[in-house]
């Protein structure tokens, strides 16, 4: 190993131009790469208070369409009872929260005098239970409060510092759209990037609020988030979903509608790859496709242009691979040594990259987006996550692969004699 | 050059991948040029827009009215507080009146053109008269905004030419001047008062269906427009009363501005990922081209001297190096128009292009796109060769030889 | 027995236009412990009969026997093999590695034999330094060193692995008398001490006189 970077570091000084230009377009594939990894991967990897992000389902939509042909059609979240009847009790689903999943943002007024407008998240007090926040003071409202319509409230710590300054806020009072609300607790602050759990203001949810359609009250502002136990299979879920449409359906027909299942519940990936709509069966595979085909190119271009830039370093040592070969390093050996080698430099690269890329996420707004659009910077800890770092490291290896072997292979099929006496 | 055939392939393959994206990425940036500068038939400009909320009675902070006095007036007297800031024009009040939402809270309109029943799905969104006069809306046939502004008032209804539609598509110009059911009800007739210009729900999207209807009952929403420079100081403007009175508050009041590029965010998303997409692999070709001519130049040392002893000018050197470099794009130039005479016929035709992109194309453009990623890609081969070319021209040829 | 057994090697290059006859039905057996000079005008194909019989290049008609097993139906990874543990090689240019130390490019060969430590290597390489008087120099770079100093580190790299053959390719070429002269009592030593037999191309009429035997090359053949 010594060796291979005593090699490397000779080679790179007697060669600058073109060990600079591997190493840049090395970094600038992994920089590249691994922005648009991390950008879909903080929309997926667990992190508080998503902890359980890898067993949550969602069921978002509904969708009617009438039995007669061209007539009116209709999609939105669902009603309380809808989601209820939909998703309630499954087998192998721990916990159910019905919440709206798209914060309002309303005026908010306490005792400060300061009025400016936050995130109101509604939400049931099965929420905290699926979400692990981090309770700093007080305690989260009770299924009695919420089935109450209580007007209290749990604050993030920069909300109940903006509404009651220096002072407590527990026991407080602020106005949130006018309304008179108490506070209950206060939790940590929440990144919009987790964008089911994040609030500013944590309310209960009003259960009798419906969307009608044409005498139906069916739809809502609800969405359903399942914590599934540890082992479940989500299509089994699936199923059992599957099987309350069809329920559901038998009913509907006699009103002259019917449901159109889409896929329900989705996945933190349906979620984050956005392609959930109401009307639609969500495909996240143009997504990955889409994102492959972007790997792709990031690792090609620059592979043939590194693979060409080691074609031309190894030029320079064609003799010395002949001596190897002439004192028995066999042709395999001198394929591993060649891609190990490269592999070296192509990390070198890959760190500057990575580097680059976790700077650039964490200084550049606009980023990274939570599910309303607003940009979000991610905190480091998230960006250095395990998953990340492999995948910058598998991304190397990759690009290393692609890279050298043809010049490696090239490489090991000189014939010594022909080798030696090159210039 | 012939020597380097090996080099010279590989990069050859590299010229061929980076102009099929350069080439897709111009042509996705070229139909969203073309979309966004598509004209629309309402002004967008110096609006602000926000939520009235009411104070029901279950609230603590509901004050009851007396006989004289409702919603309503407390409403007329937000206006008028609006109103008497100098920095407004007109204050207009609706539901949904606005593009730069997701929400495709609809209708359908049905009404029998000749024989036929004719279908119209449209968004569904609501105006008073005022809020006419504050996105200045204009008809197809000429129409001003103050005779739409009447139309509101009576109680017609309104819709919109449309490129997109579900169906058959209706005839809509004979609309003008039609009743028309509501939602399939035959008891629920409007009267269709005007057809006004597309208006497209996003500036990326093309123009759906729009059915602009009165407004009745207590409105959502309200829209401010601003005489032109003072938008960005309007809400600075306002003192903490200006917005609420009695039981009615206006609330989320922002700039239109602001919602249209929170809107669009996915789509500048998309442009800025396929615009860095393009930057790279330009990038890649430079730096390609800078390693390989680097060491190229250094190889054949003897040989660029040989030729300044033979005549070869500091020129010719120059212009050698770089026409080894442009000569290697001659293939992937005829592989992409190749590709652009044969592929956009049957793109265009299957809907692929499309499909996969979310976006229209035309031949015009894949050419031009095809164009302007041959252009890049050349100018990206004489910033990489300059380098190496520069230097080459500064041999020296007696010391080149001698140490040869 | 003896070690090197050359039957009726001849060695043809083609190209599209010109076909050349570089050896021409090569005869020679060397004995075990022998050290033999093969002499000869430039082109004749002295330094292809060494590349053949270093397993270095494959004859197109004829057989190579070394160490009493023949080696033409050998793989090139079993060439590789038996070149590592049999055969060294020292070649006019020195053809040292120059991103590595002197102890680095002596160990060269040990980098591809199994079965030994760290430990053993390093000890093997700087016994064979200290042999060659060269411990003093072992961390510098081969551009720090003298033609006869780098030759020396060829000539301890080609010993390292202890082989049974050493091959040298004008060795003295590139080095001035005096130098070659040590060179030459280098490589006697070897032969005389170490049993070690030697194959040494040469121009040096002196030298040659100074080896066990002499073969003189003409035009591919052998003259004498």
């Amino acid at each position: 190993m010594k060796k291979k970077l005593i090699q490397i570091y000779y080679d790179m000084r007697t060669q600058p131009v073109v060990a600079w230009v591997t190493i840049l377009g090395t970094a600038l594939s992994i920089f590249l790469i691994m922005t648009v990894l991390m950008m879909q991967q903080v929309k997926i990897i667990p992190f508080a208070p998503e902890s359980n992000r890898d067993r949550m389902l969602y069921g978002m939509f509904f969708h009617l369409e009438s039995n007669e042909e061209g007539a009116g059609s209709g999609s939105a979240n669902l009603s309380y009872n809808m989601a209820r009847r939909l998703y309630g009790d499954l087998d192998g689903v721990a916990e159910v929260s019905y919440f709206d999943k798209d914060p309002s943002h309303n005026d908010l007024k306490g005792p400060s005098g300061k009025k400016f407008t936050g995130a109101i998240r509604f939400a049931d007090d099965a929420f905290w239970r699926i979400y692990d926040h981090t309770l700093l003071s007080g305690r989260f409202f009770t299924a009695d409060e919420v089935a109450a319509k209580s007007r209290v409230a749990v604050l993030s710590e920069s909300t109940a510092r903006r509404l009651f300054n220096d002072a407590s806020p527990l026991g407080g009072h602020f106005q949130q759209n006018h309304a008179d609300y108490e506070v209950i607790g206060v939790v940590a602050d929440v990144s919009p990037l987790a964008s089911m759990a994040y609030g500013e203001v944590y309310v209960p949810v009003d259960r009798d609020v419906i969307w009608e359609m044409n005498g139906l009250q069916v739809f809502g502002p609800f969405t359903a988030a399942m914590l599934l136990e540890p082992g479940t299979d989500k299509e089994a879920v699936r199923g059992q979903v599957l099987a309350r449409y069809r329920e559901v359906d038998s009913e509907l027909n006699a009103e002259g509608y019917r449901t159109v299942y889409h896929e329900s519940p989705f996945s933190q990936e349906v979620i984050a790859s956005g392609v959930a709509g109401s009307n639609m069966t969500p495909d996240v595979s143009g997504g990955r496709t889409l994102r492959y085909v972007l790997y792709a190119i990031l690792l090609i271009v620059p592979a043939i242009n590194l693979s060409t830039m080691l074609h031309s370093r190894l030029r320079r040592r064609v003799s010395e691979l002949g001596v190897r070969r002439a004192f028995g390093c066999t042709r395999r050996r001198i394929i591993t040594d060649i891609i190990s080698e490269n592999l070296i430099v192509t990390v070198i690269g890959g760190v500057i990259g990575l580097a680059a890329g976790i700077i650039f996420a964490l200084c550049y707004d606009g980023l990274y987006t939570n599910s309303a659009g607003e940009a979000v910077r991610p905190a480091l800890g998230l960006l250095l996550d395990w998953r990340i770092l492999l995948s910058a490291f598998a991304a190397c290896f990759i690009l290393n692969i692609i890279s050298a072997s043809v010049p490696a292979w090239q490489a090991s099929r000189l014939r010594p004699v022909e080798a030696i006496n090159a210039k | 050059m012939c020597h380097e055939w090996r080099s010279n392939i590989w990069m050859t393959v590299e010229l061929l991948v980076v102009g099929v994206v350069l080439c897709v990425v111009f042509s996705i940036l070229l139909s969203i040029f073309a979309l966004h500068k598509a004209p629309e038939g309402a002004d967008f400009d110096n609006l602000y827009t926000g939520w009235i909320g009411y104070i029901e009675e279950d609230n603590d902070a509901y004050r009851p009215y007396d006989e004289n006095h409702s919603y309503s007036t407390d409403l007329e007297i937000i206006t008028a507080k609006l109103k008497s800031n100098p920095n407004v024009e007109i204050v207009g009040y609706g539901d949904n009146m606005l593009p730069y939402n997701y929400s495709y809270w609809g209708t359908t309109l049905t009404a029998r053109i000749d024989t036929a029943l004719q279908q119209y799905n449209g968004n569904l969104r609501t105006y008073d008269p005022e809020a006419i006069k504050a996105i200045r809306l204009t008809g197809l046939n000429g129409e001003s905004t103050d005779e739409l502004a009447a139309m509101i008032e009576r109680g017609d209804y309104m819709i919109s030419t449309q490129e997109v539609w579900r169906g058959d598509k209706p005839d809509i110009e004979r609309w003008r001047g039609m009743d028309a059911a509501k939602s399939y009800d035959s008891t629920k007739i409007v009267h269709i008062g005007a057809i006004i210009n597309g208006i497209r729900r996003m500036d990326y999207e093309r123009c759906q269906g729009v059915i602009m209807r009165p407004l009745s009952g207590r409105p959502g929403q309200v829209v401010v427009r601003v005489r032109p420079g003072s938008t960005r100081d309007f809400l600075d403007s306002l003192d903490g009363d200006d917005l609420e009175h009695g039981n009615v508050y206006i609330s989320g009041l922002k700039n239109l501005a602001d919602i249209r590029t929170e809107a669009h965010r996915d789509v500048t998303v998309m442009l800025r990922n396929v615009s860095v997409c393009a930057l790279f692999v330009m990038i890649s070709i430079f730096l390609g081209f800078l390693g390989t001519f680097w060491f190229r130049t250094a190889q054949r040392v003897p040989e660029l001297a040989l030729r300044k002893v033979n005549g070869a000018t500091n020129a010719n050197i120059f212009r050698r190096c770089f026409s080894e470099g442009l000569l290697l794009l001659v293939i992937p130039t005829i592989a992409l128009a190749a590709a652009v005479f044969f592929g956009s016929g049957y793109l265009m035709e299957s809907g692929l292009a499309s499909d996969i992109s979310g976006f229209e194309f035309n031949k015009p453009m894949f050419w031009l796109a095809a164009a302007i990623s041959v252009g890049a890609m050349a100018m990206m081969i004489v910033a990489g060769v300059a380098i190496p070319a520069r230097r080459a021209m500064k041999i020296d040829p007696a010391r080149a030889l001698s140490e040869e | 027995m003896p070690i090197i057994e050359l039957s009726g090697i001849c060695k043809v290059y083609r190209t599209k236009e010109i076909e050349t006859t570089a050896l021409d039905n090569i005869n020679m057996s060397v004995e075990k412990g022998e050290f033999v000079s093969v002499m000869g005008p430039s082109g004749c194909g002295k330094s292809t009969l060494l590349n053949i019989t270093g397993l270095l290049d494959r004859p197109t008609a004829g057989t190579v026997r070394l160490l009493d097993r023949d080696c033409n139906g050998l793989s090139d990874t079993a060439l590789s093999h038996f070149r590592n543990e049999n055969i060294g090689f020292v070649f006019q240019s020195f053809h040292l590695i120059p991103s590595l130390s002197v102890e680095d490019n002596v160990e060269l060969p040990l980098d591809y034999r199994n079965g030994l430590s760290g430990a053993d290597r390093r000890r093997r390489v700087d016994e064979v330094l200290e042999r060659l008087g060269l411990s003093h120099r072992k961390k510098h770079m081969p551009s720090q060193l003298s033609g006869g100093q780098c030759q020396r580190v060829a000539i301890a790299r080609a010993i390292v692995g202890r082989p049974s053959i050493i091959l040298a390719d004008e060795p003295t070429g590139n080095l001035d008398s005096r130098m070659g002269a040590e060179v030459m009592d280098l490589l006697h030593d070897l032969n005389t001490t170490d049993g070690i037999t030697i194959v040494m191309v040469t121009h040096n009429e002196l030298q040659a006189k100074q080896t066990d035997r002499i073969v003189r090359f003409f035009d591919g053949r052998i003259i004498s």
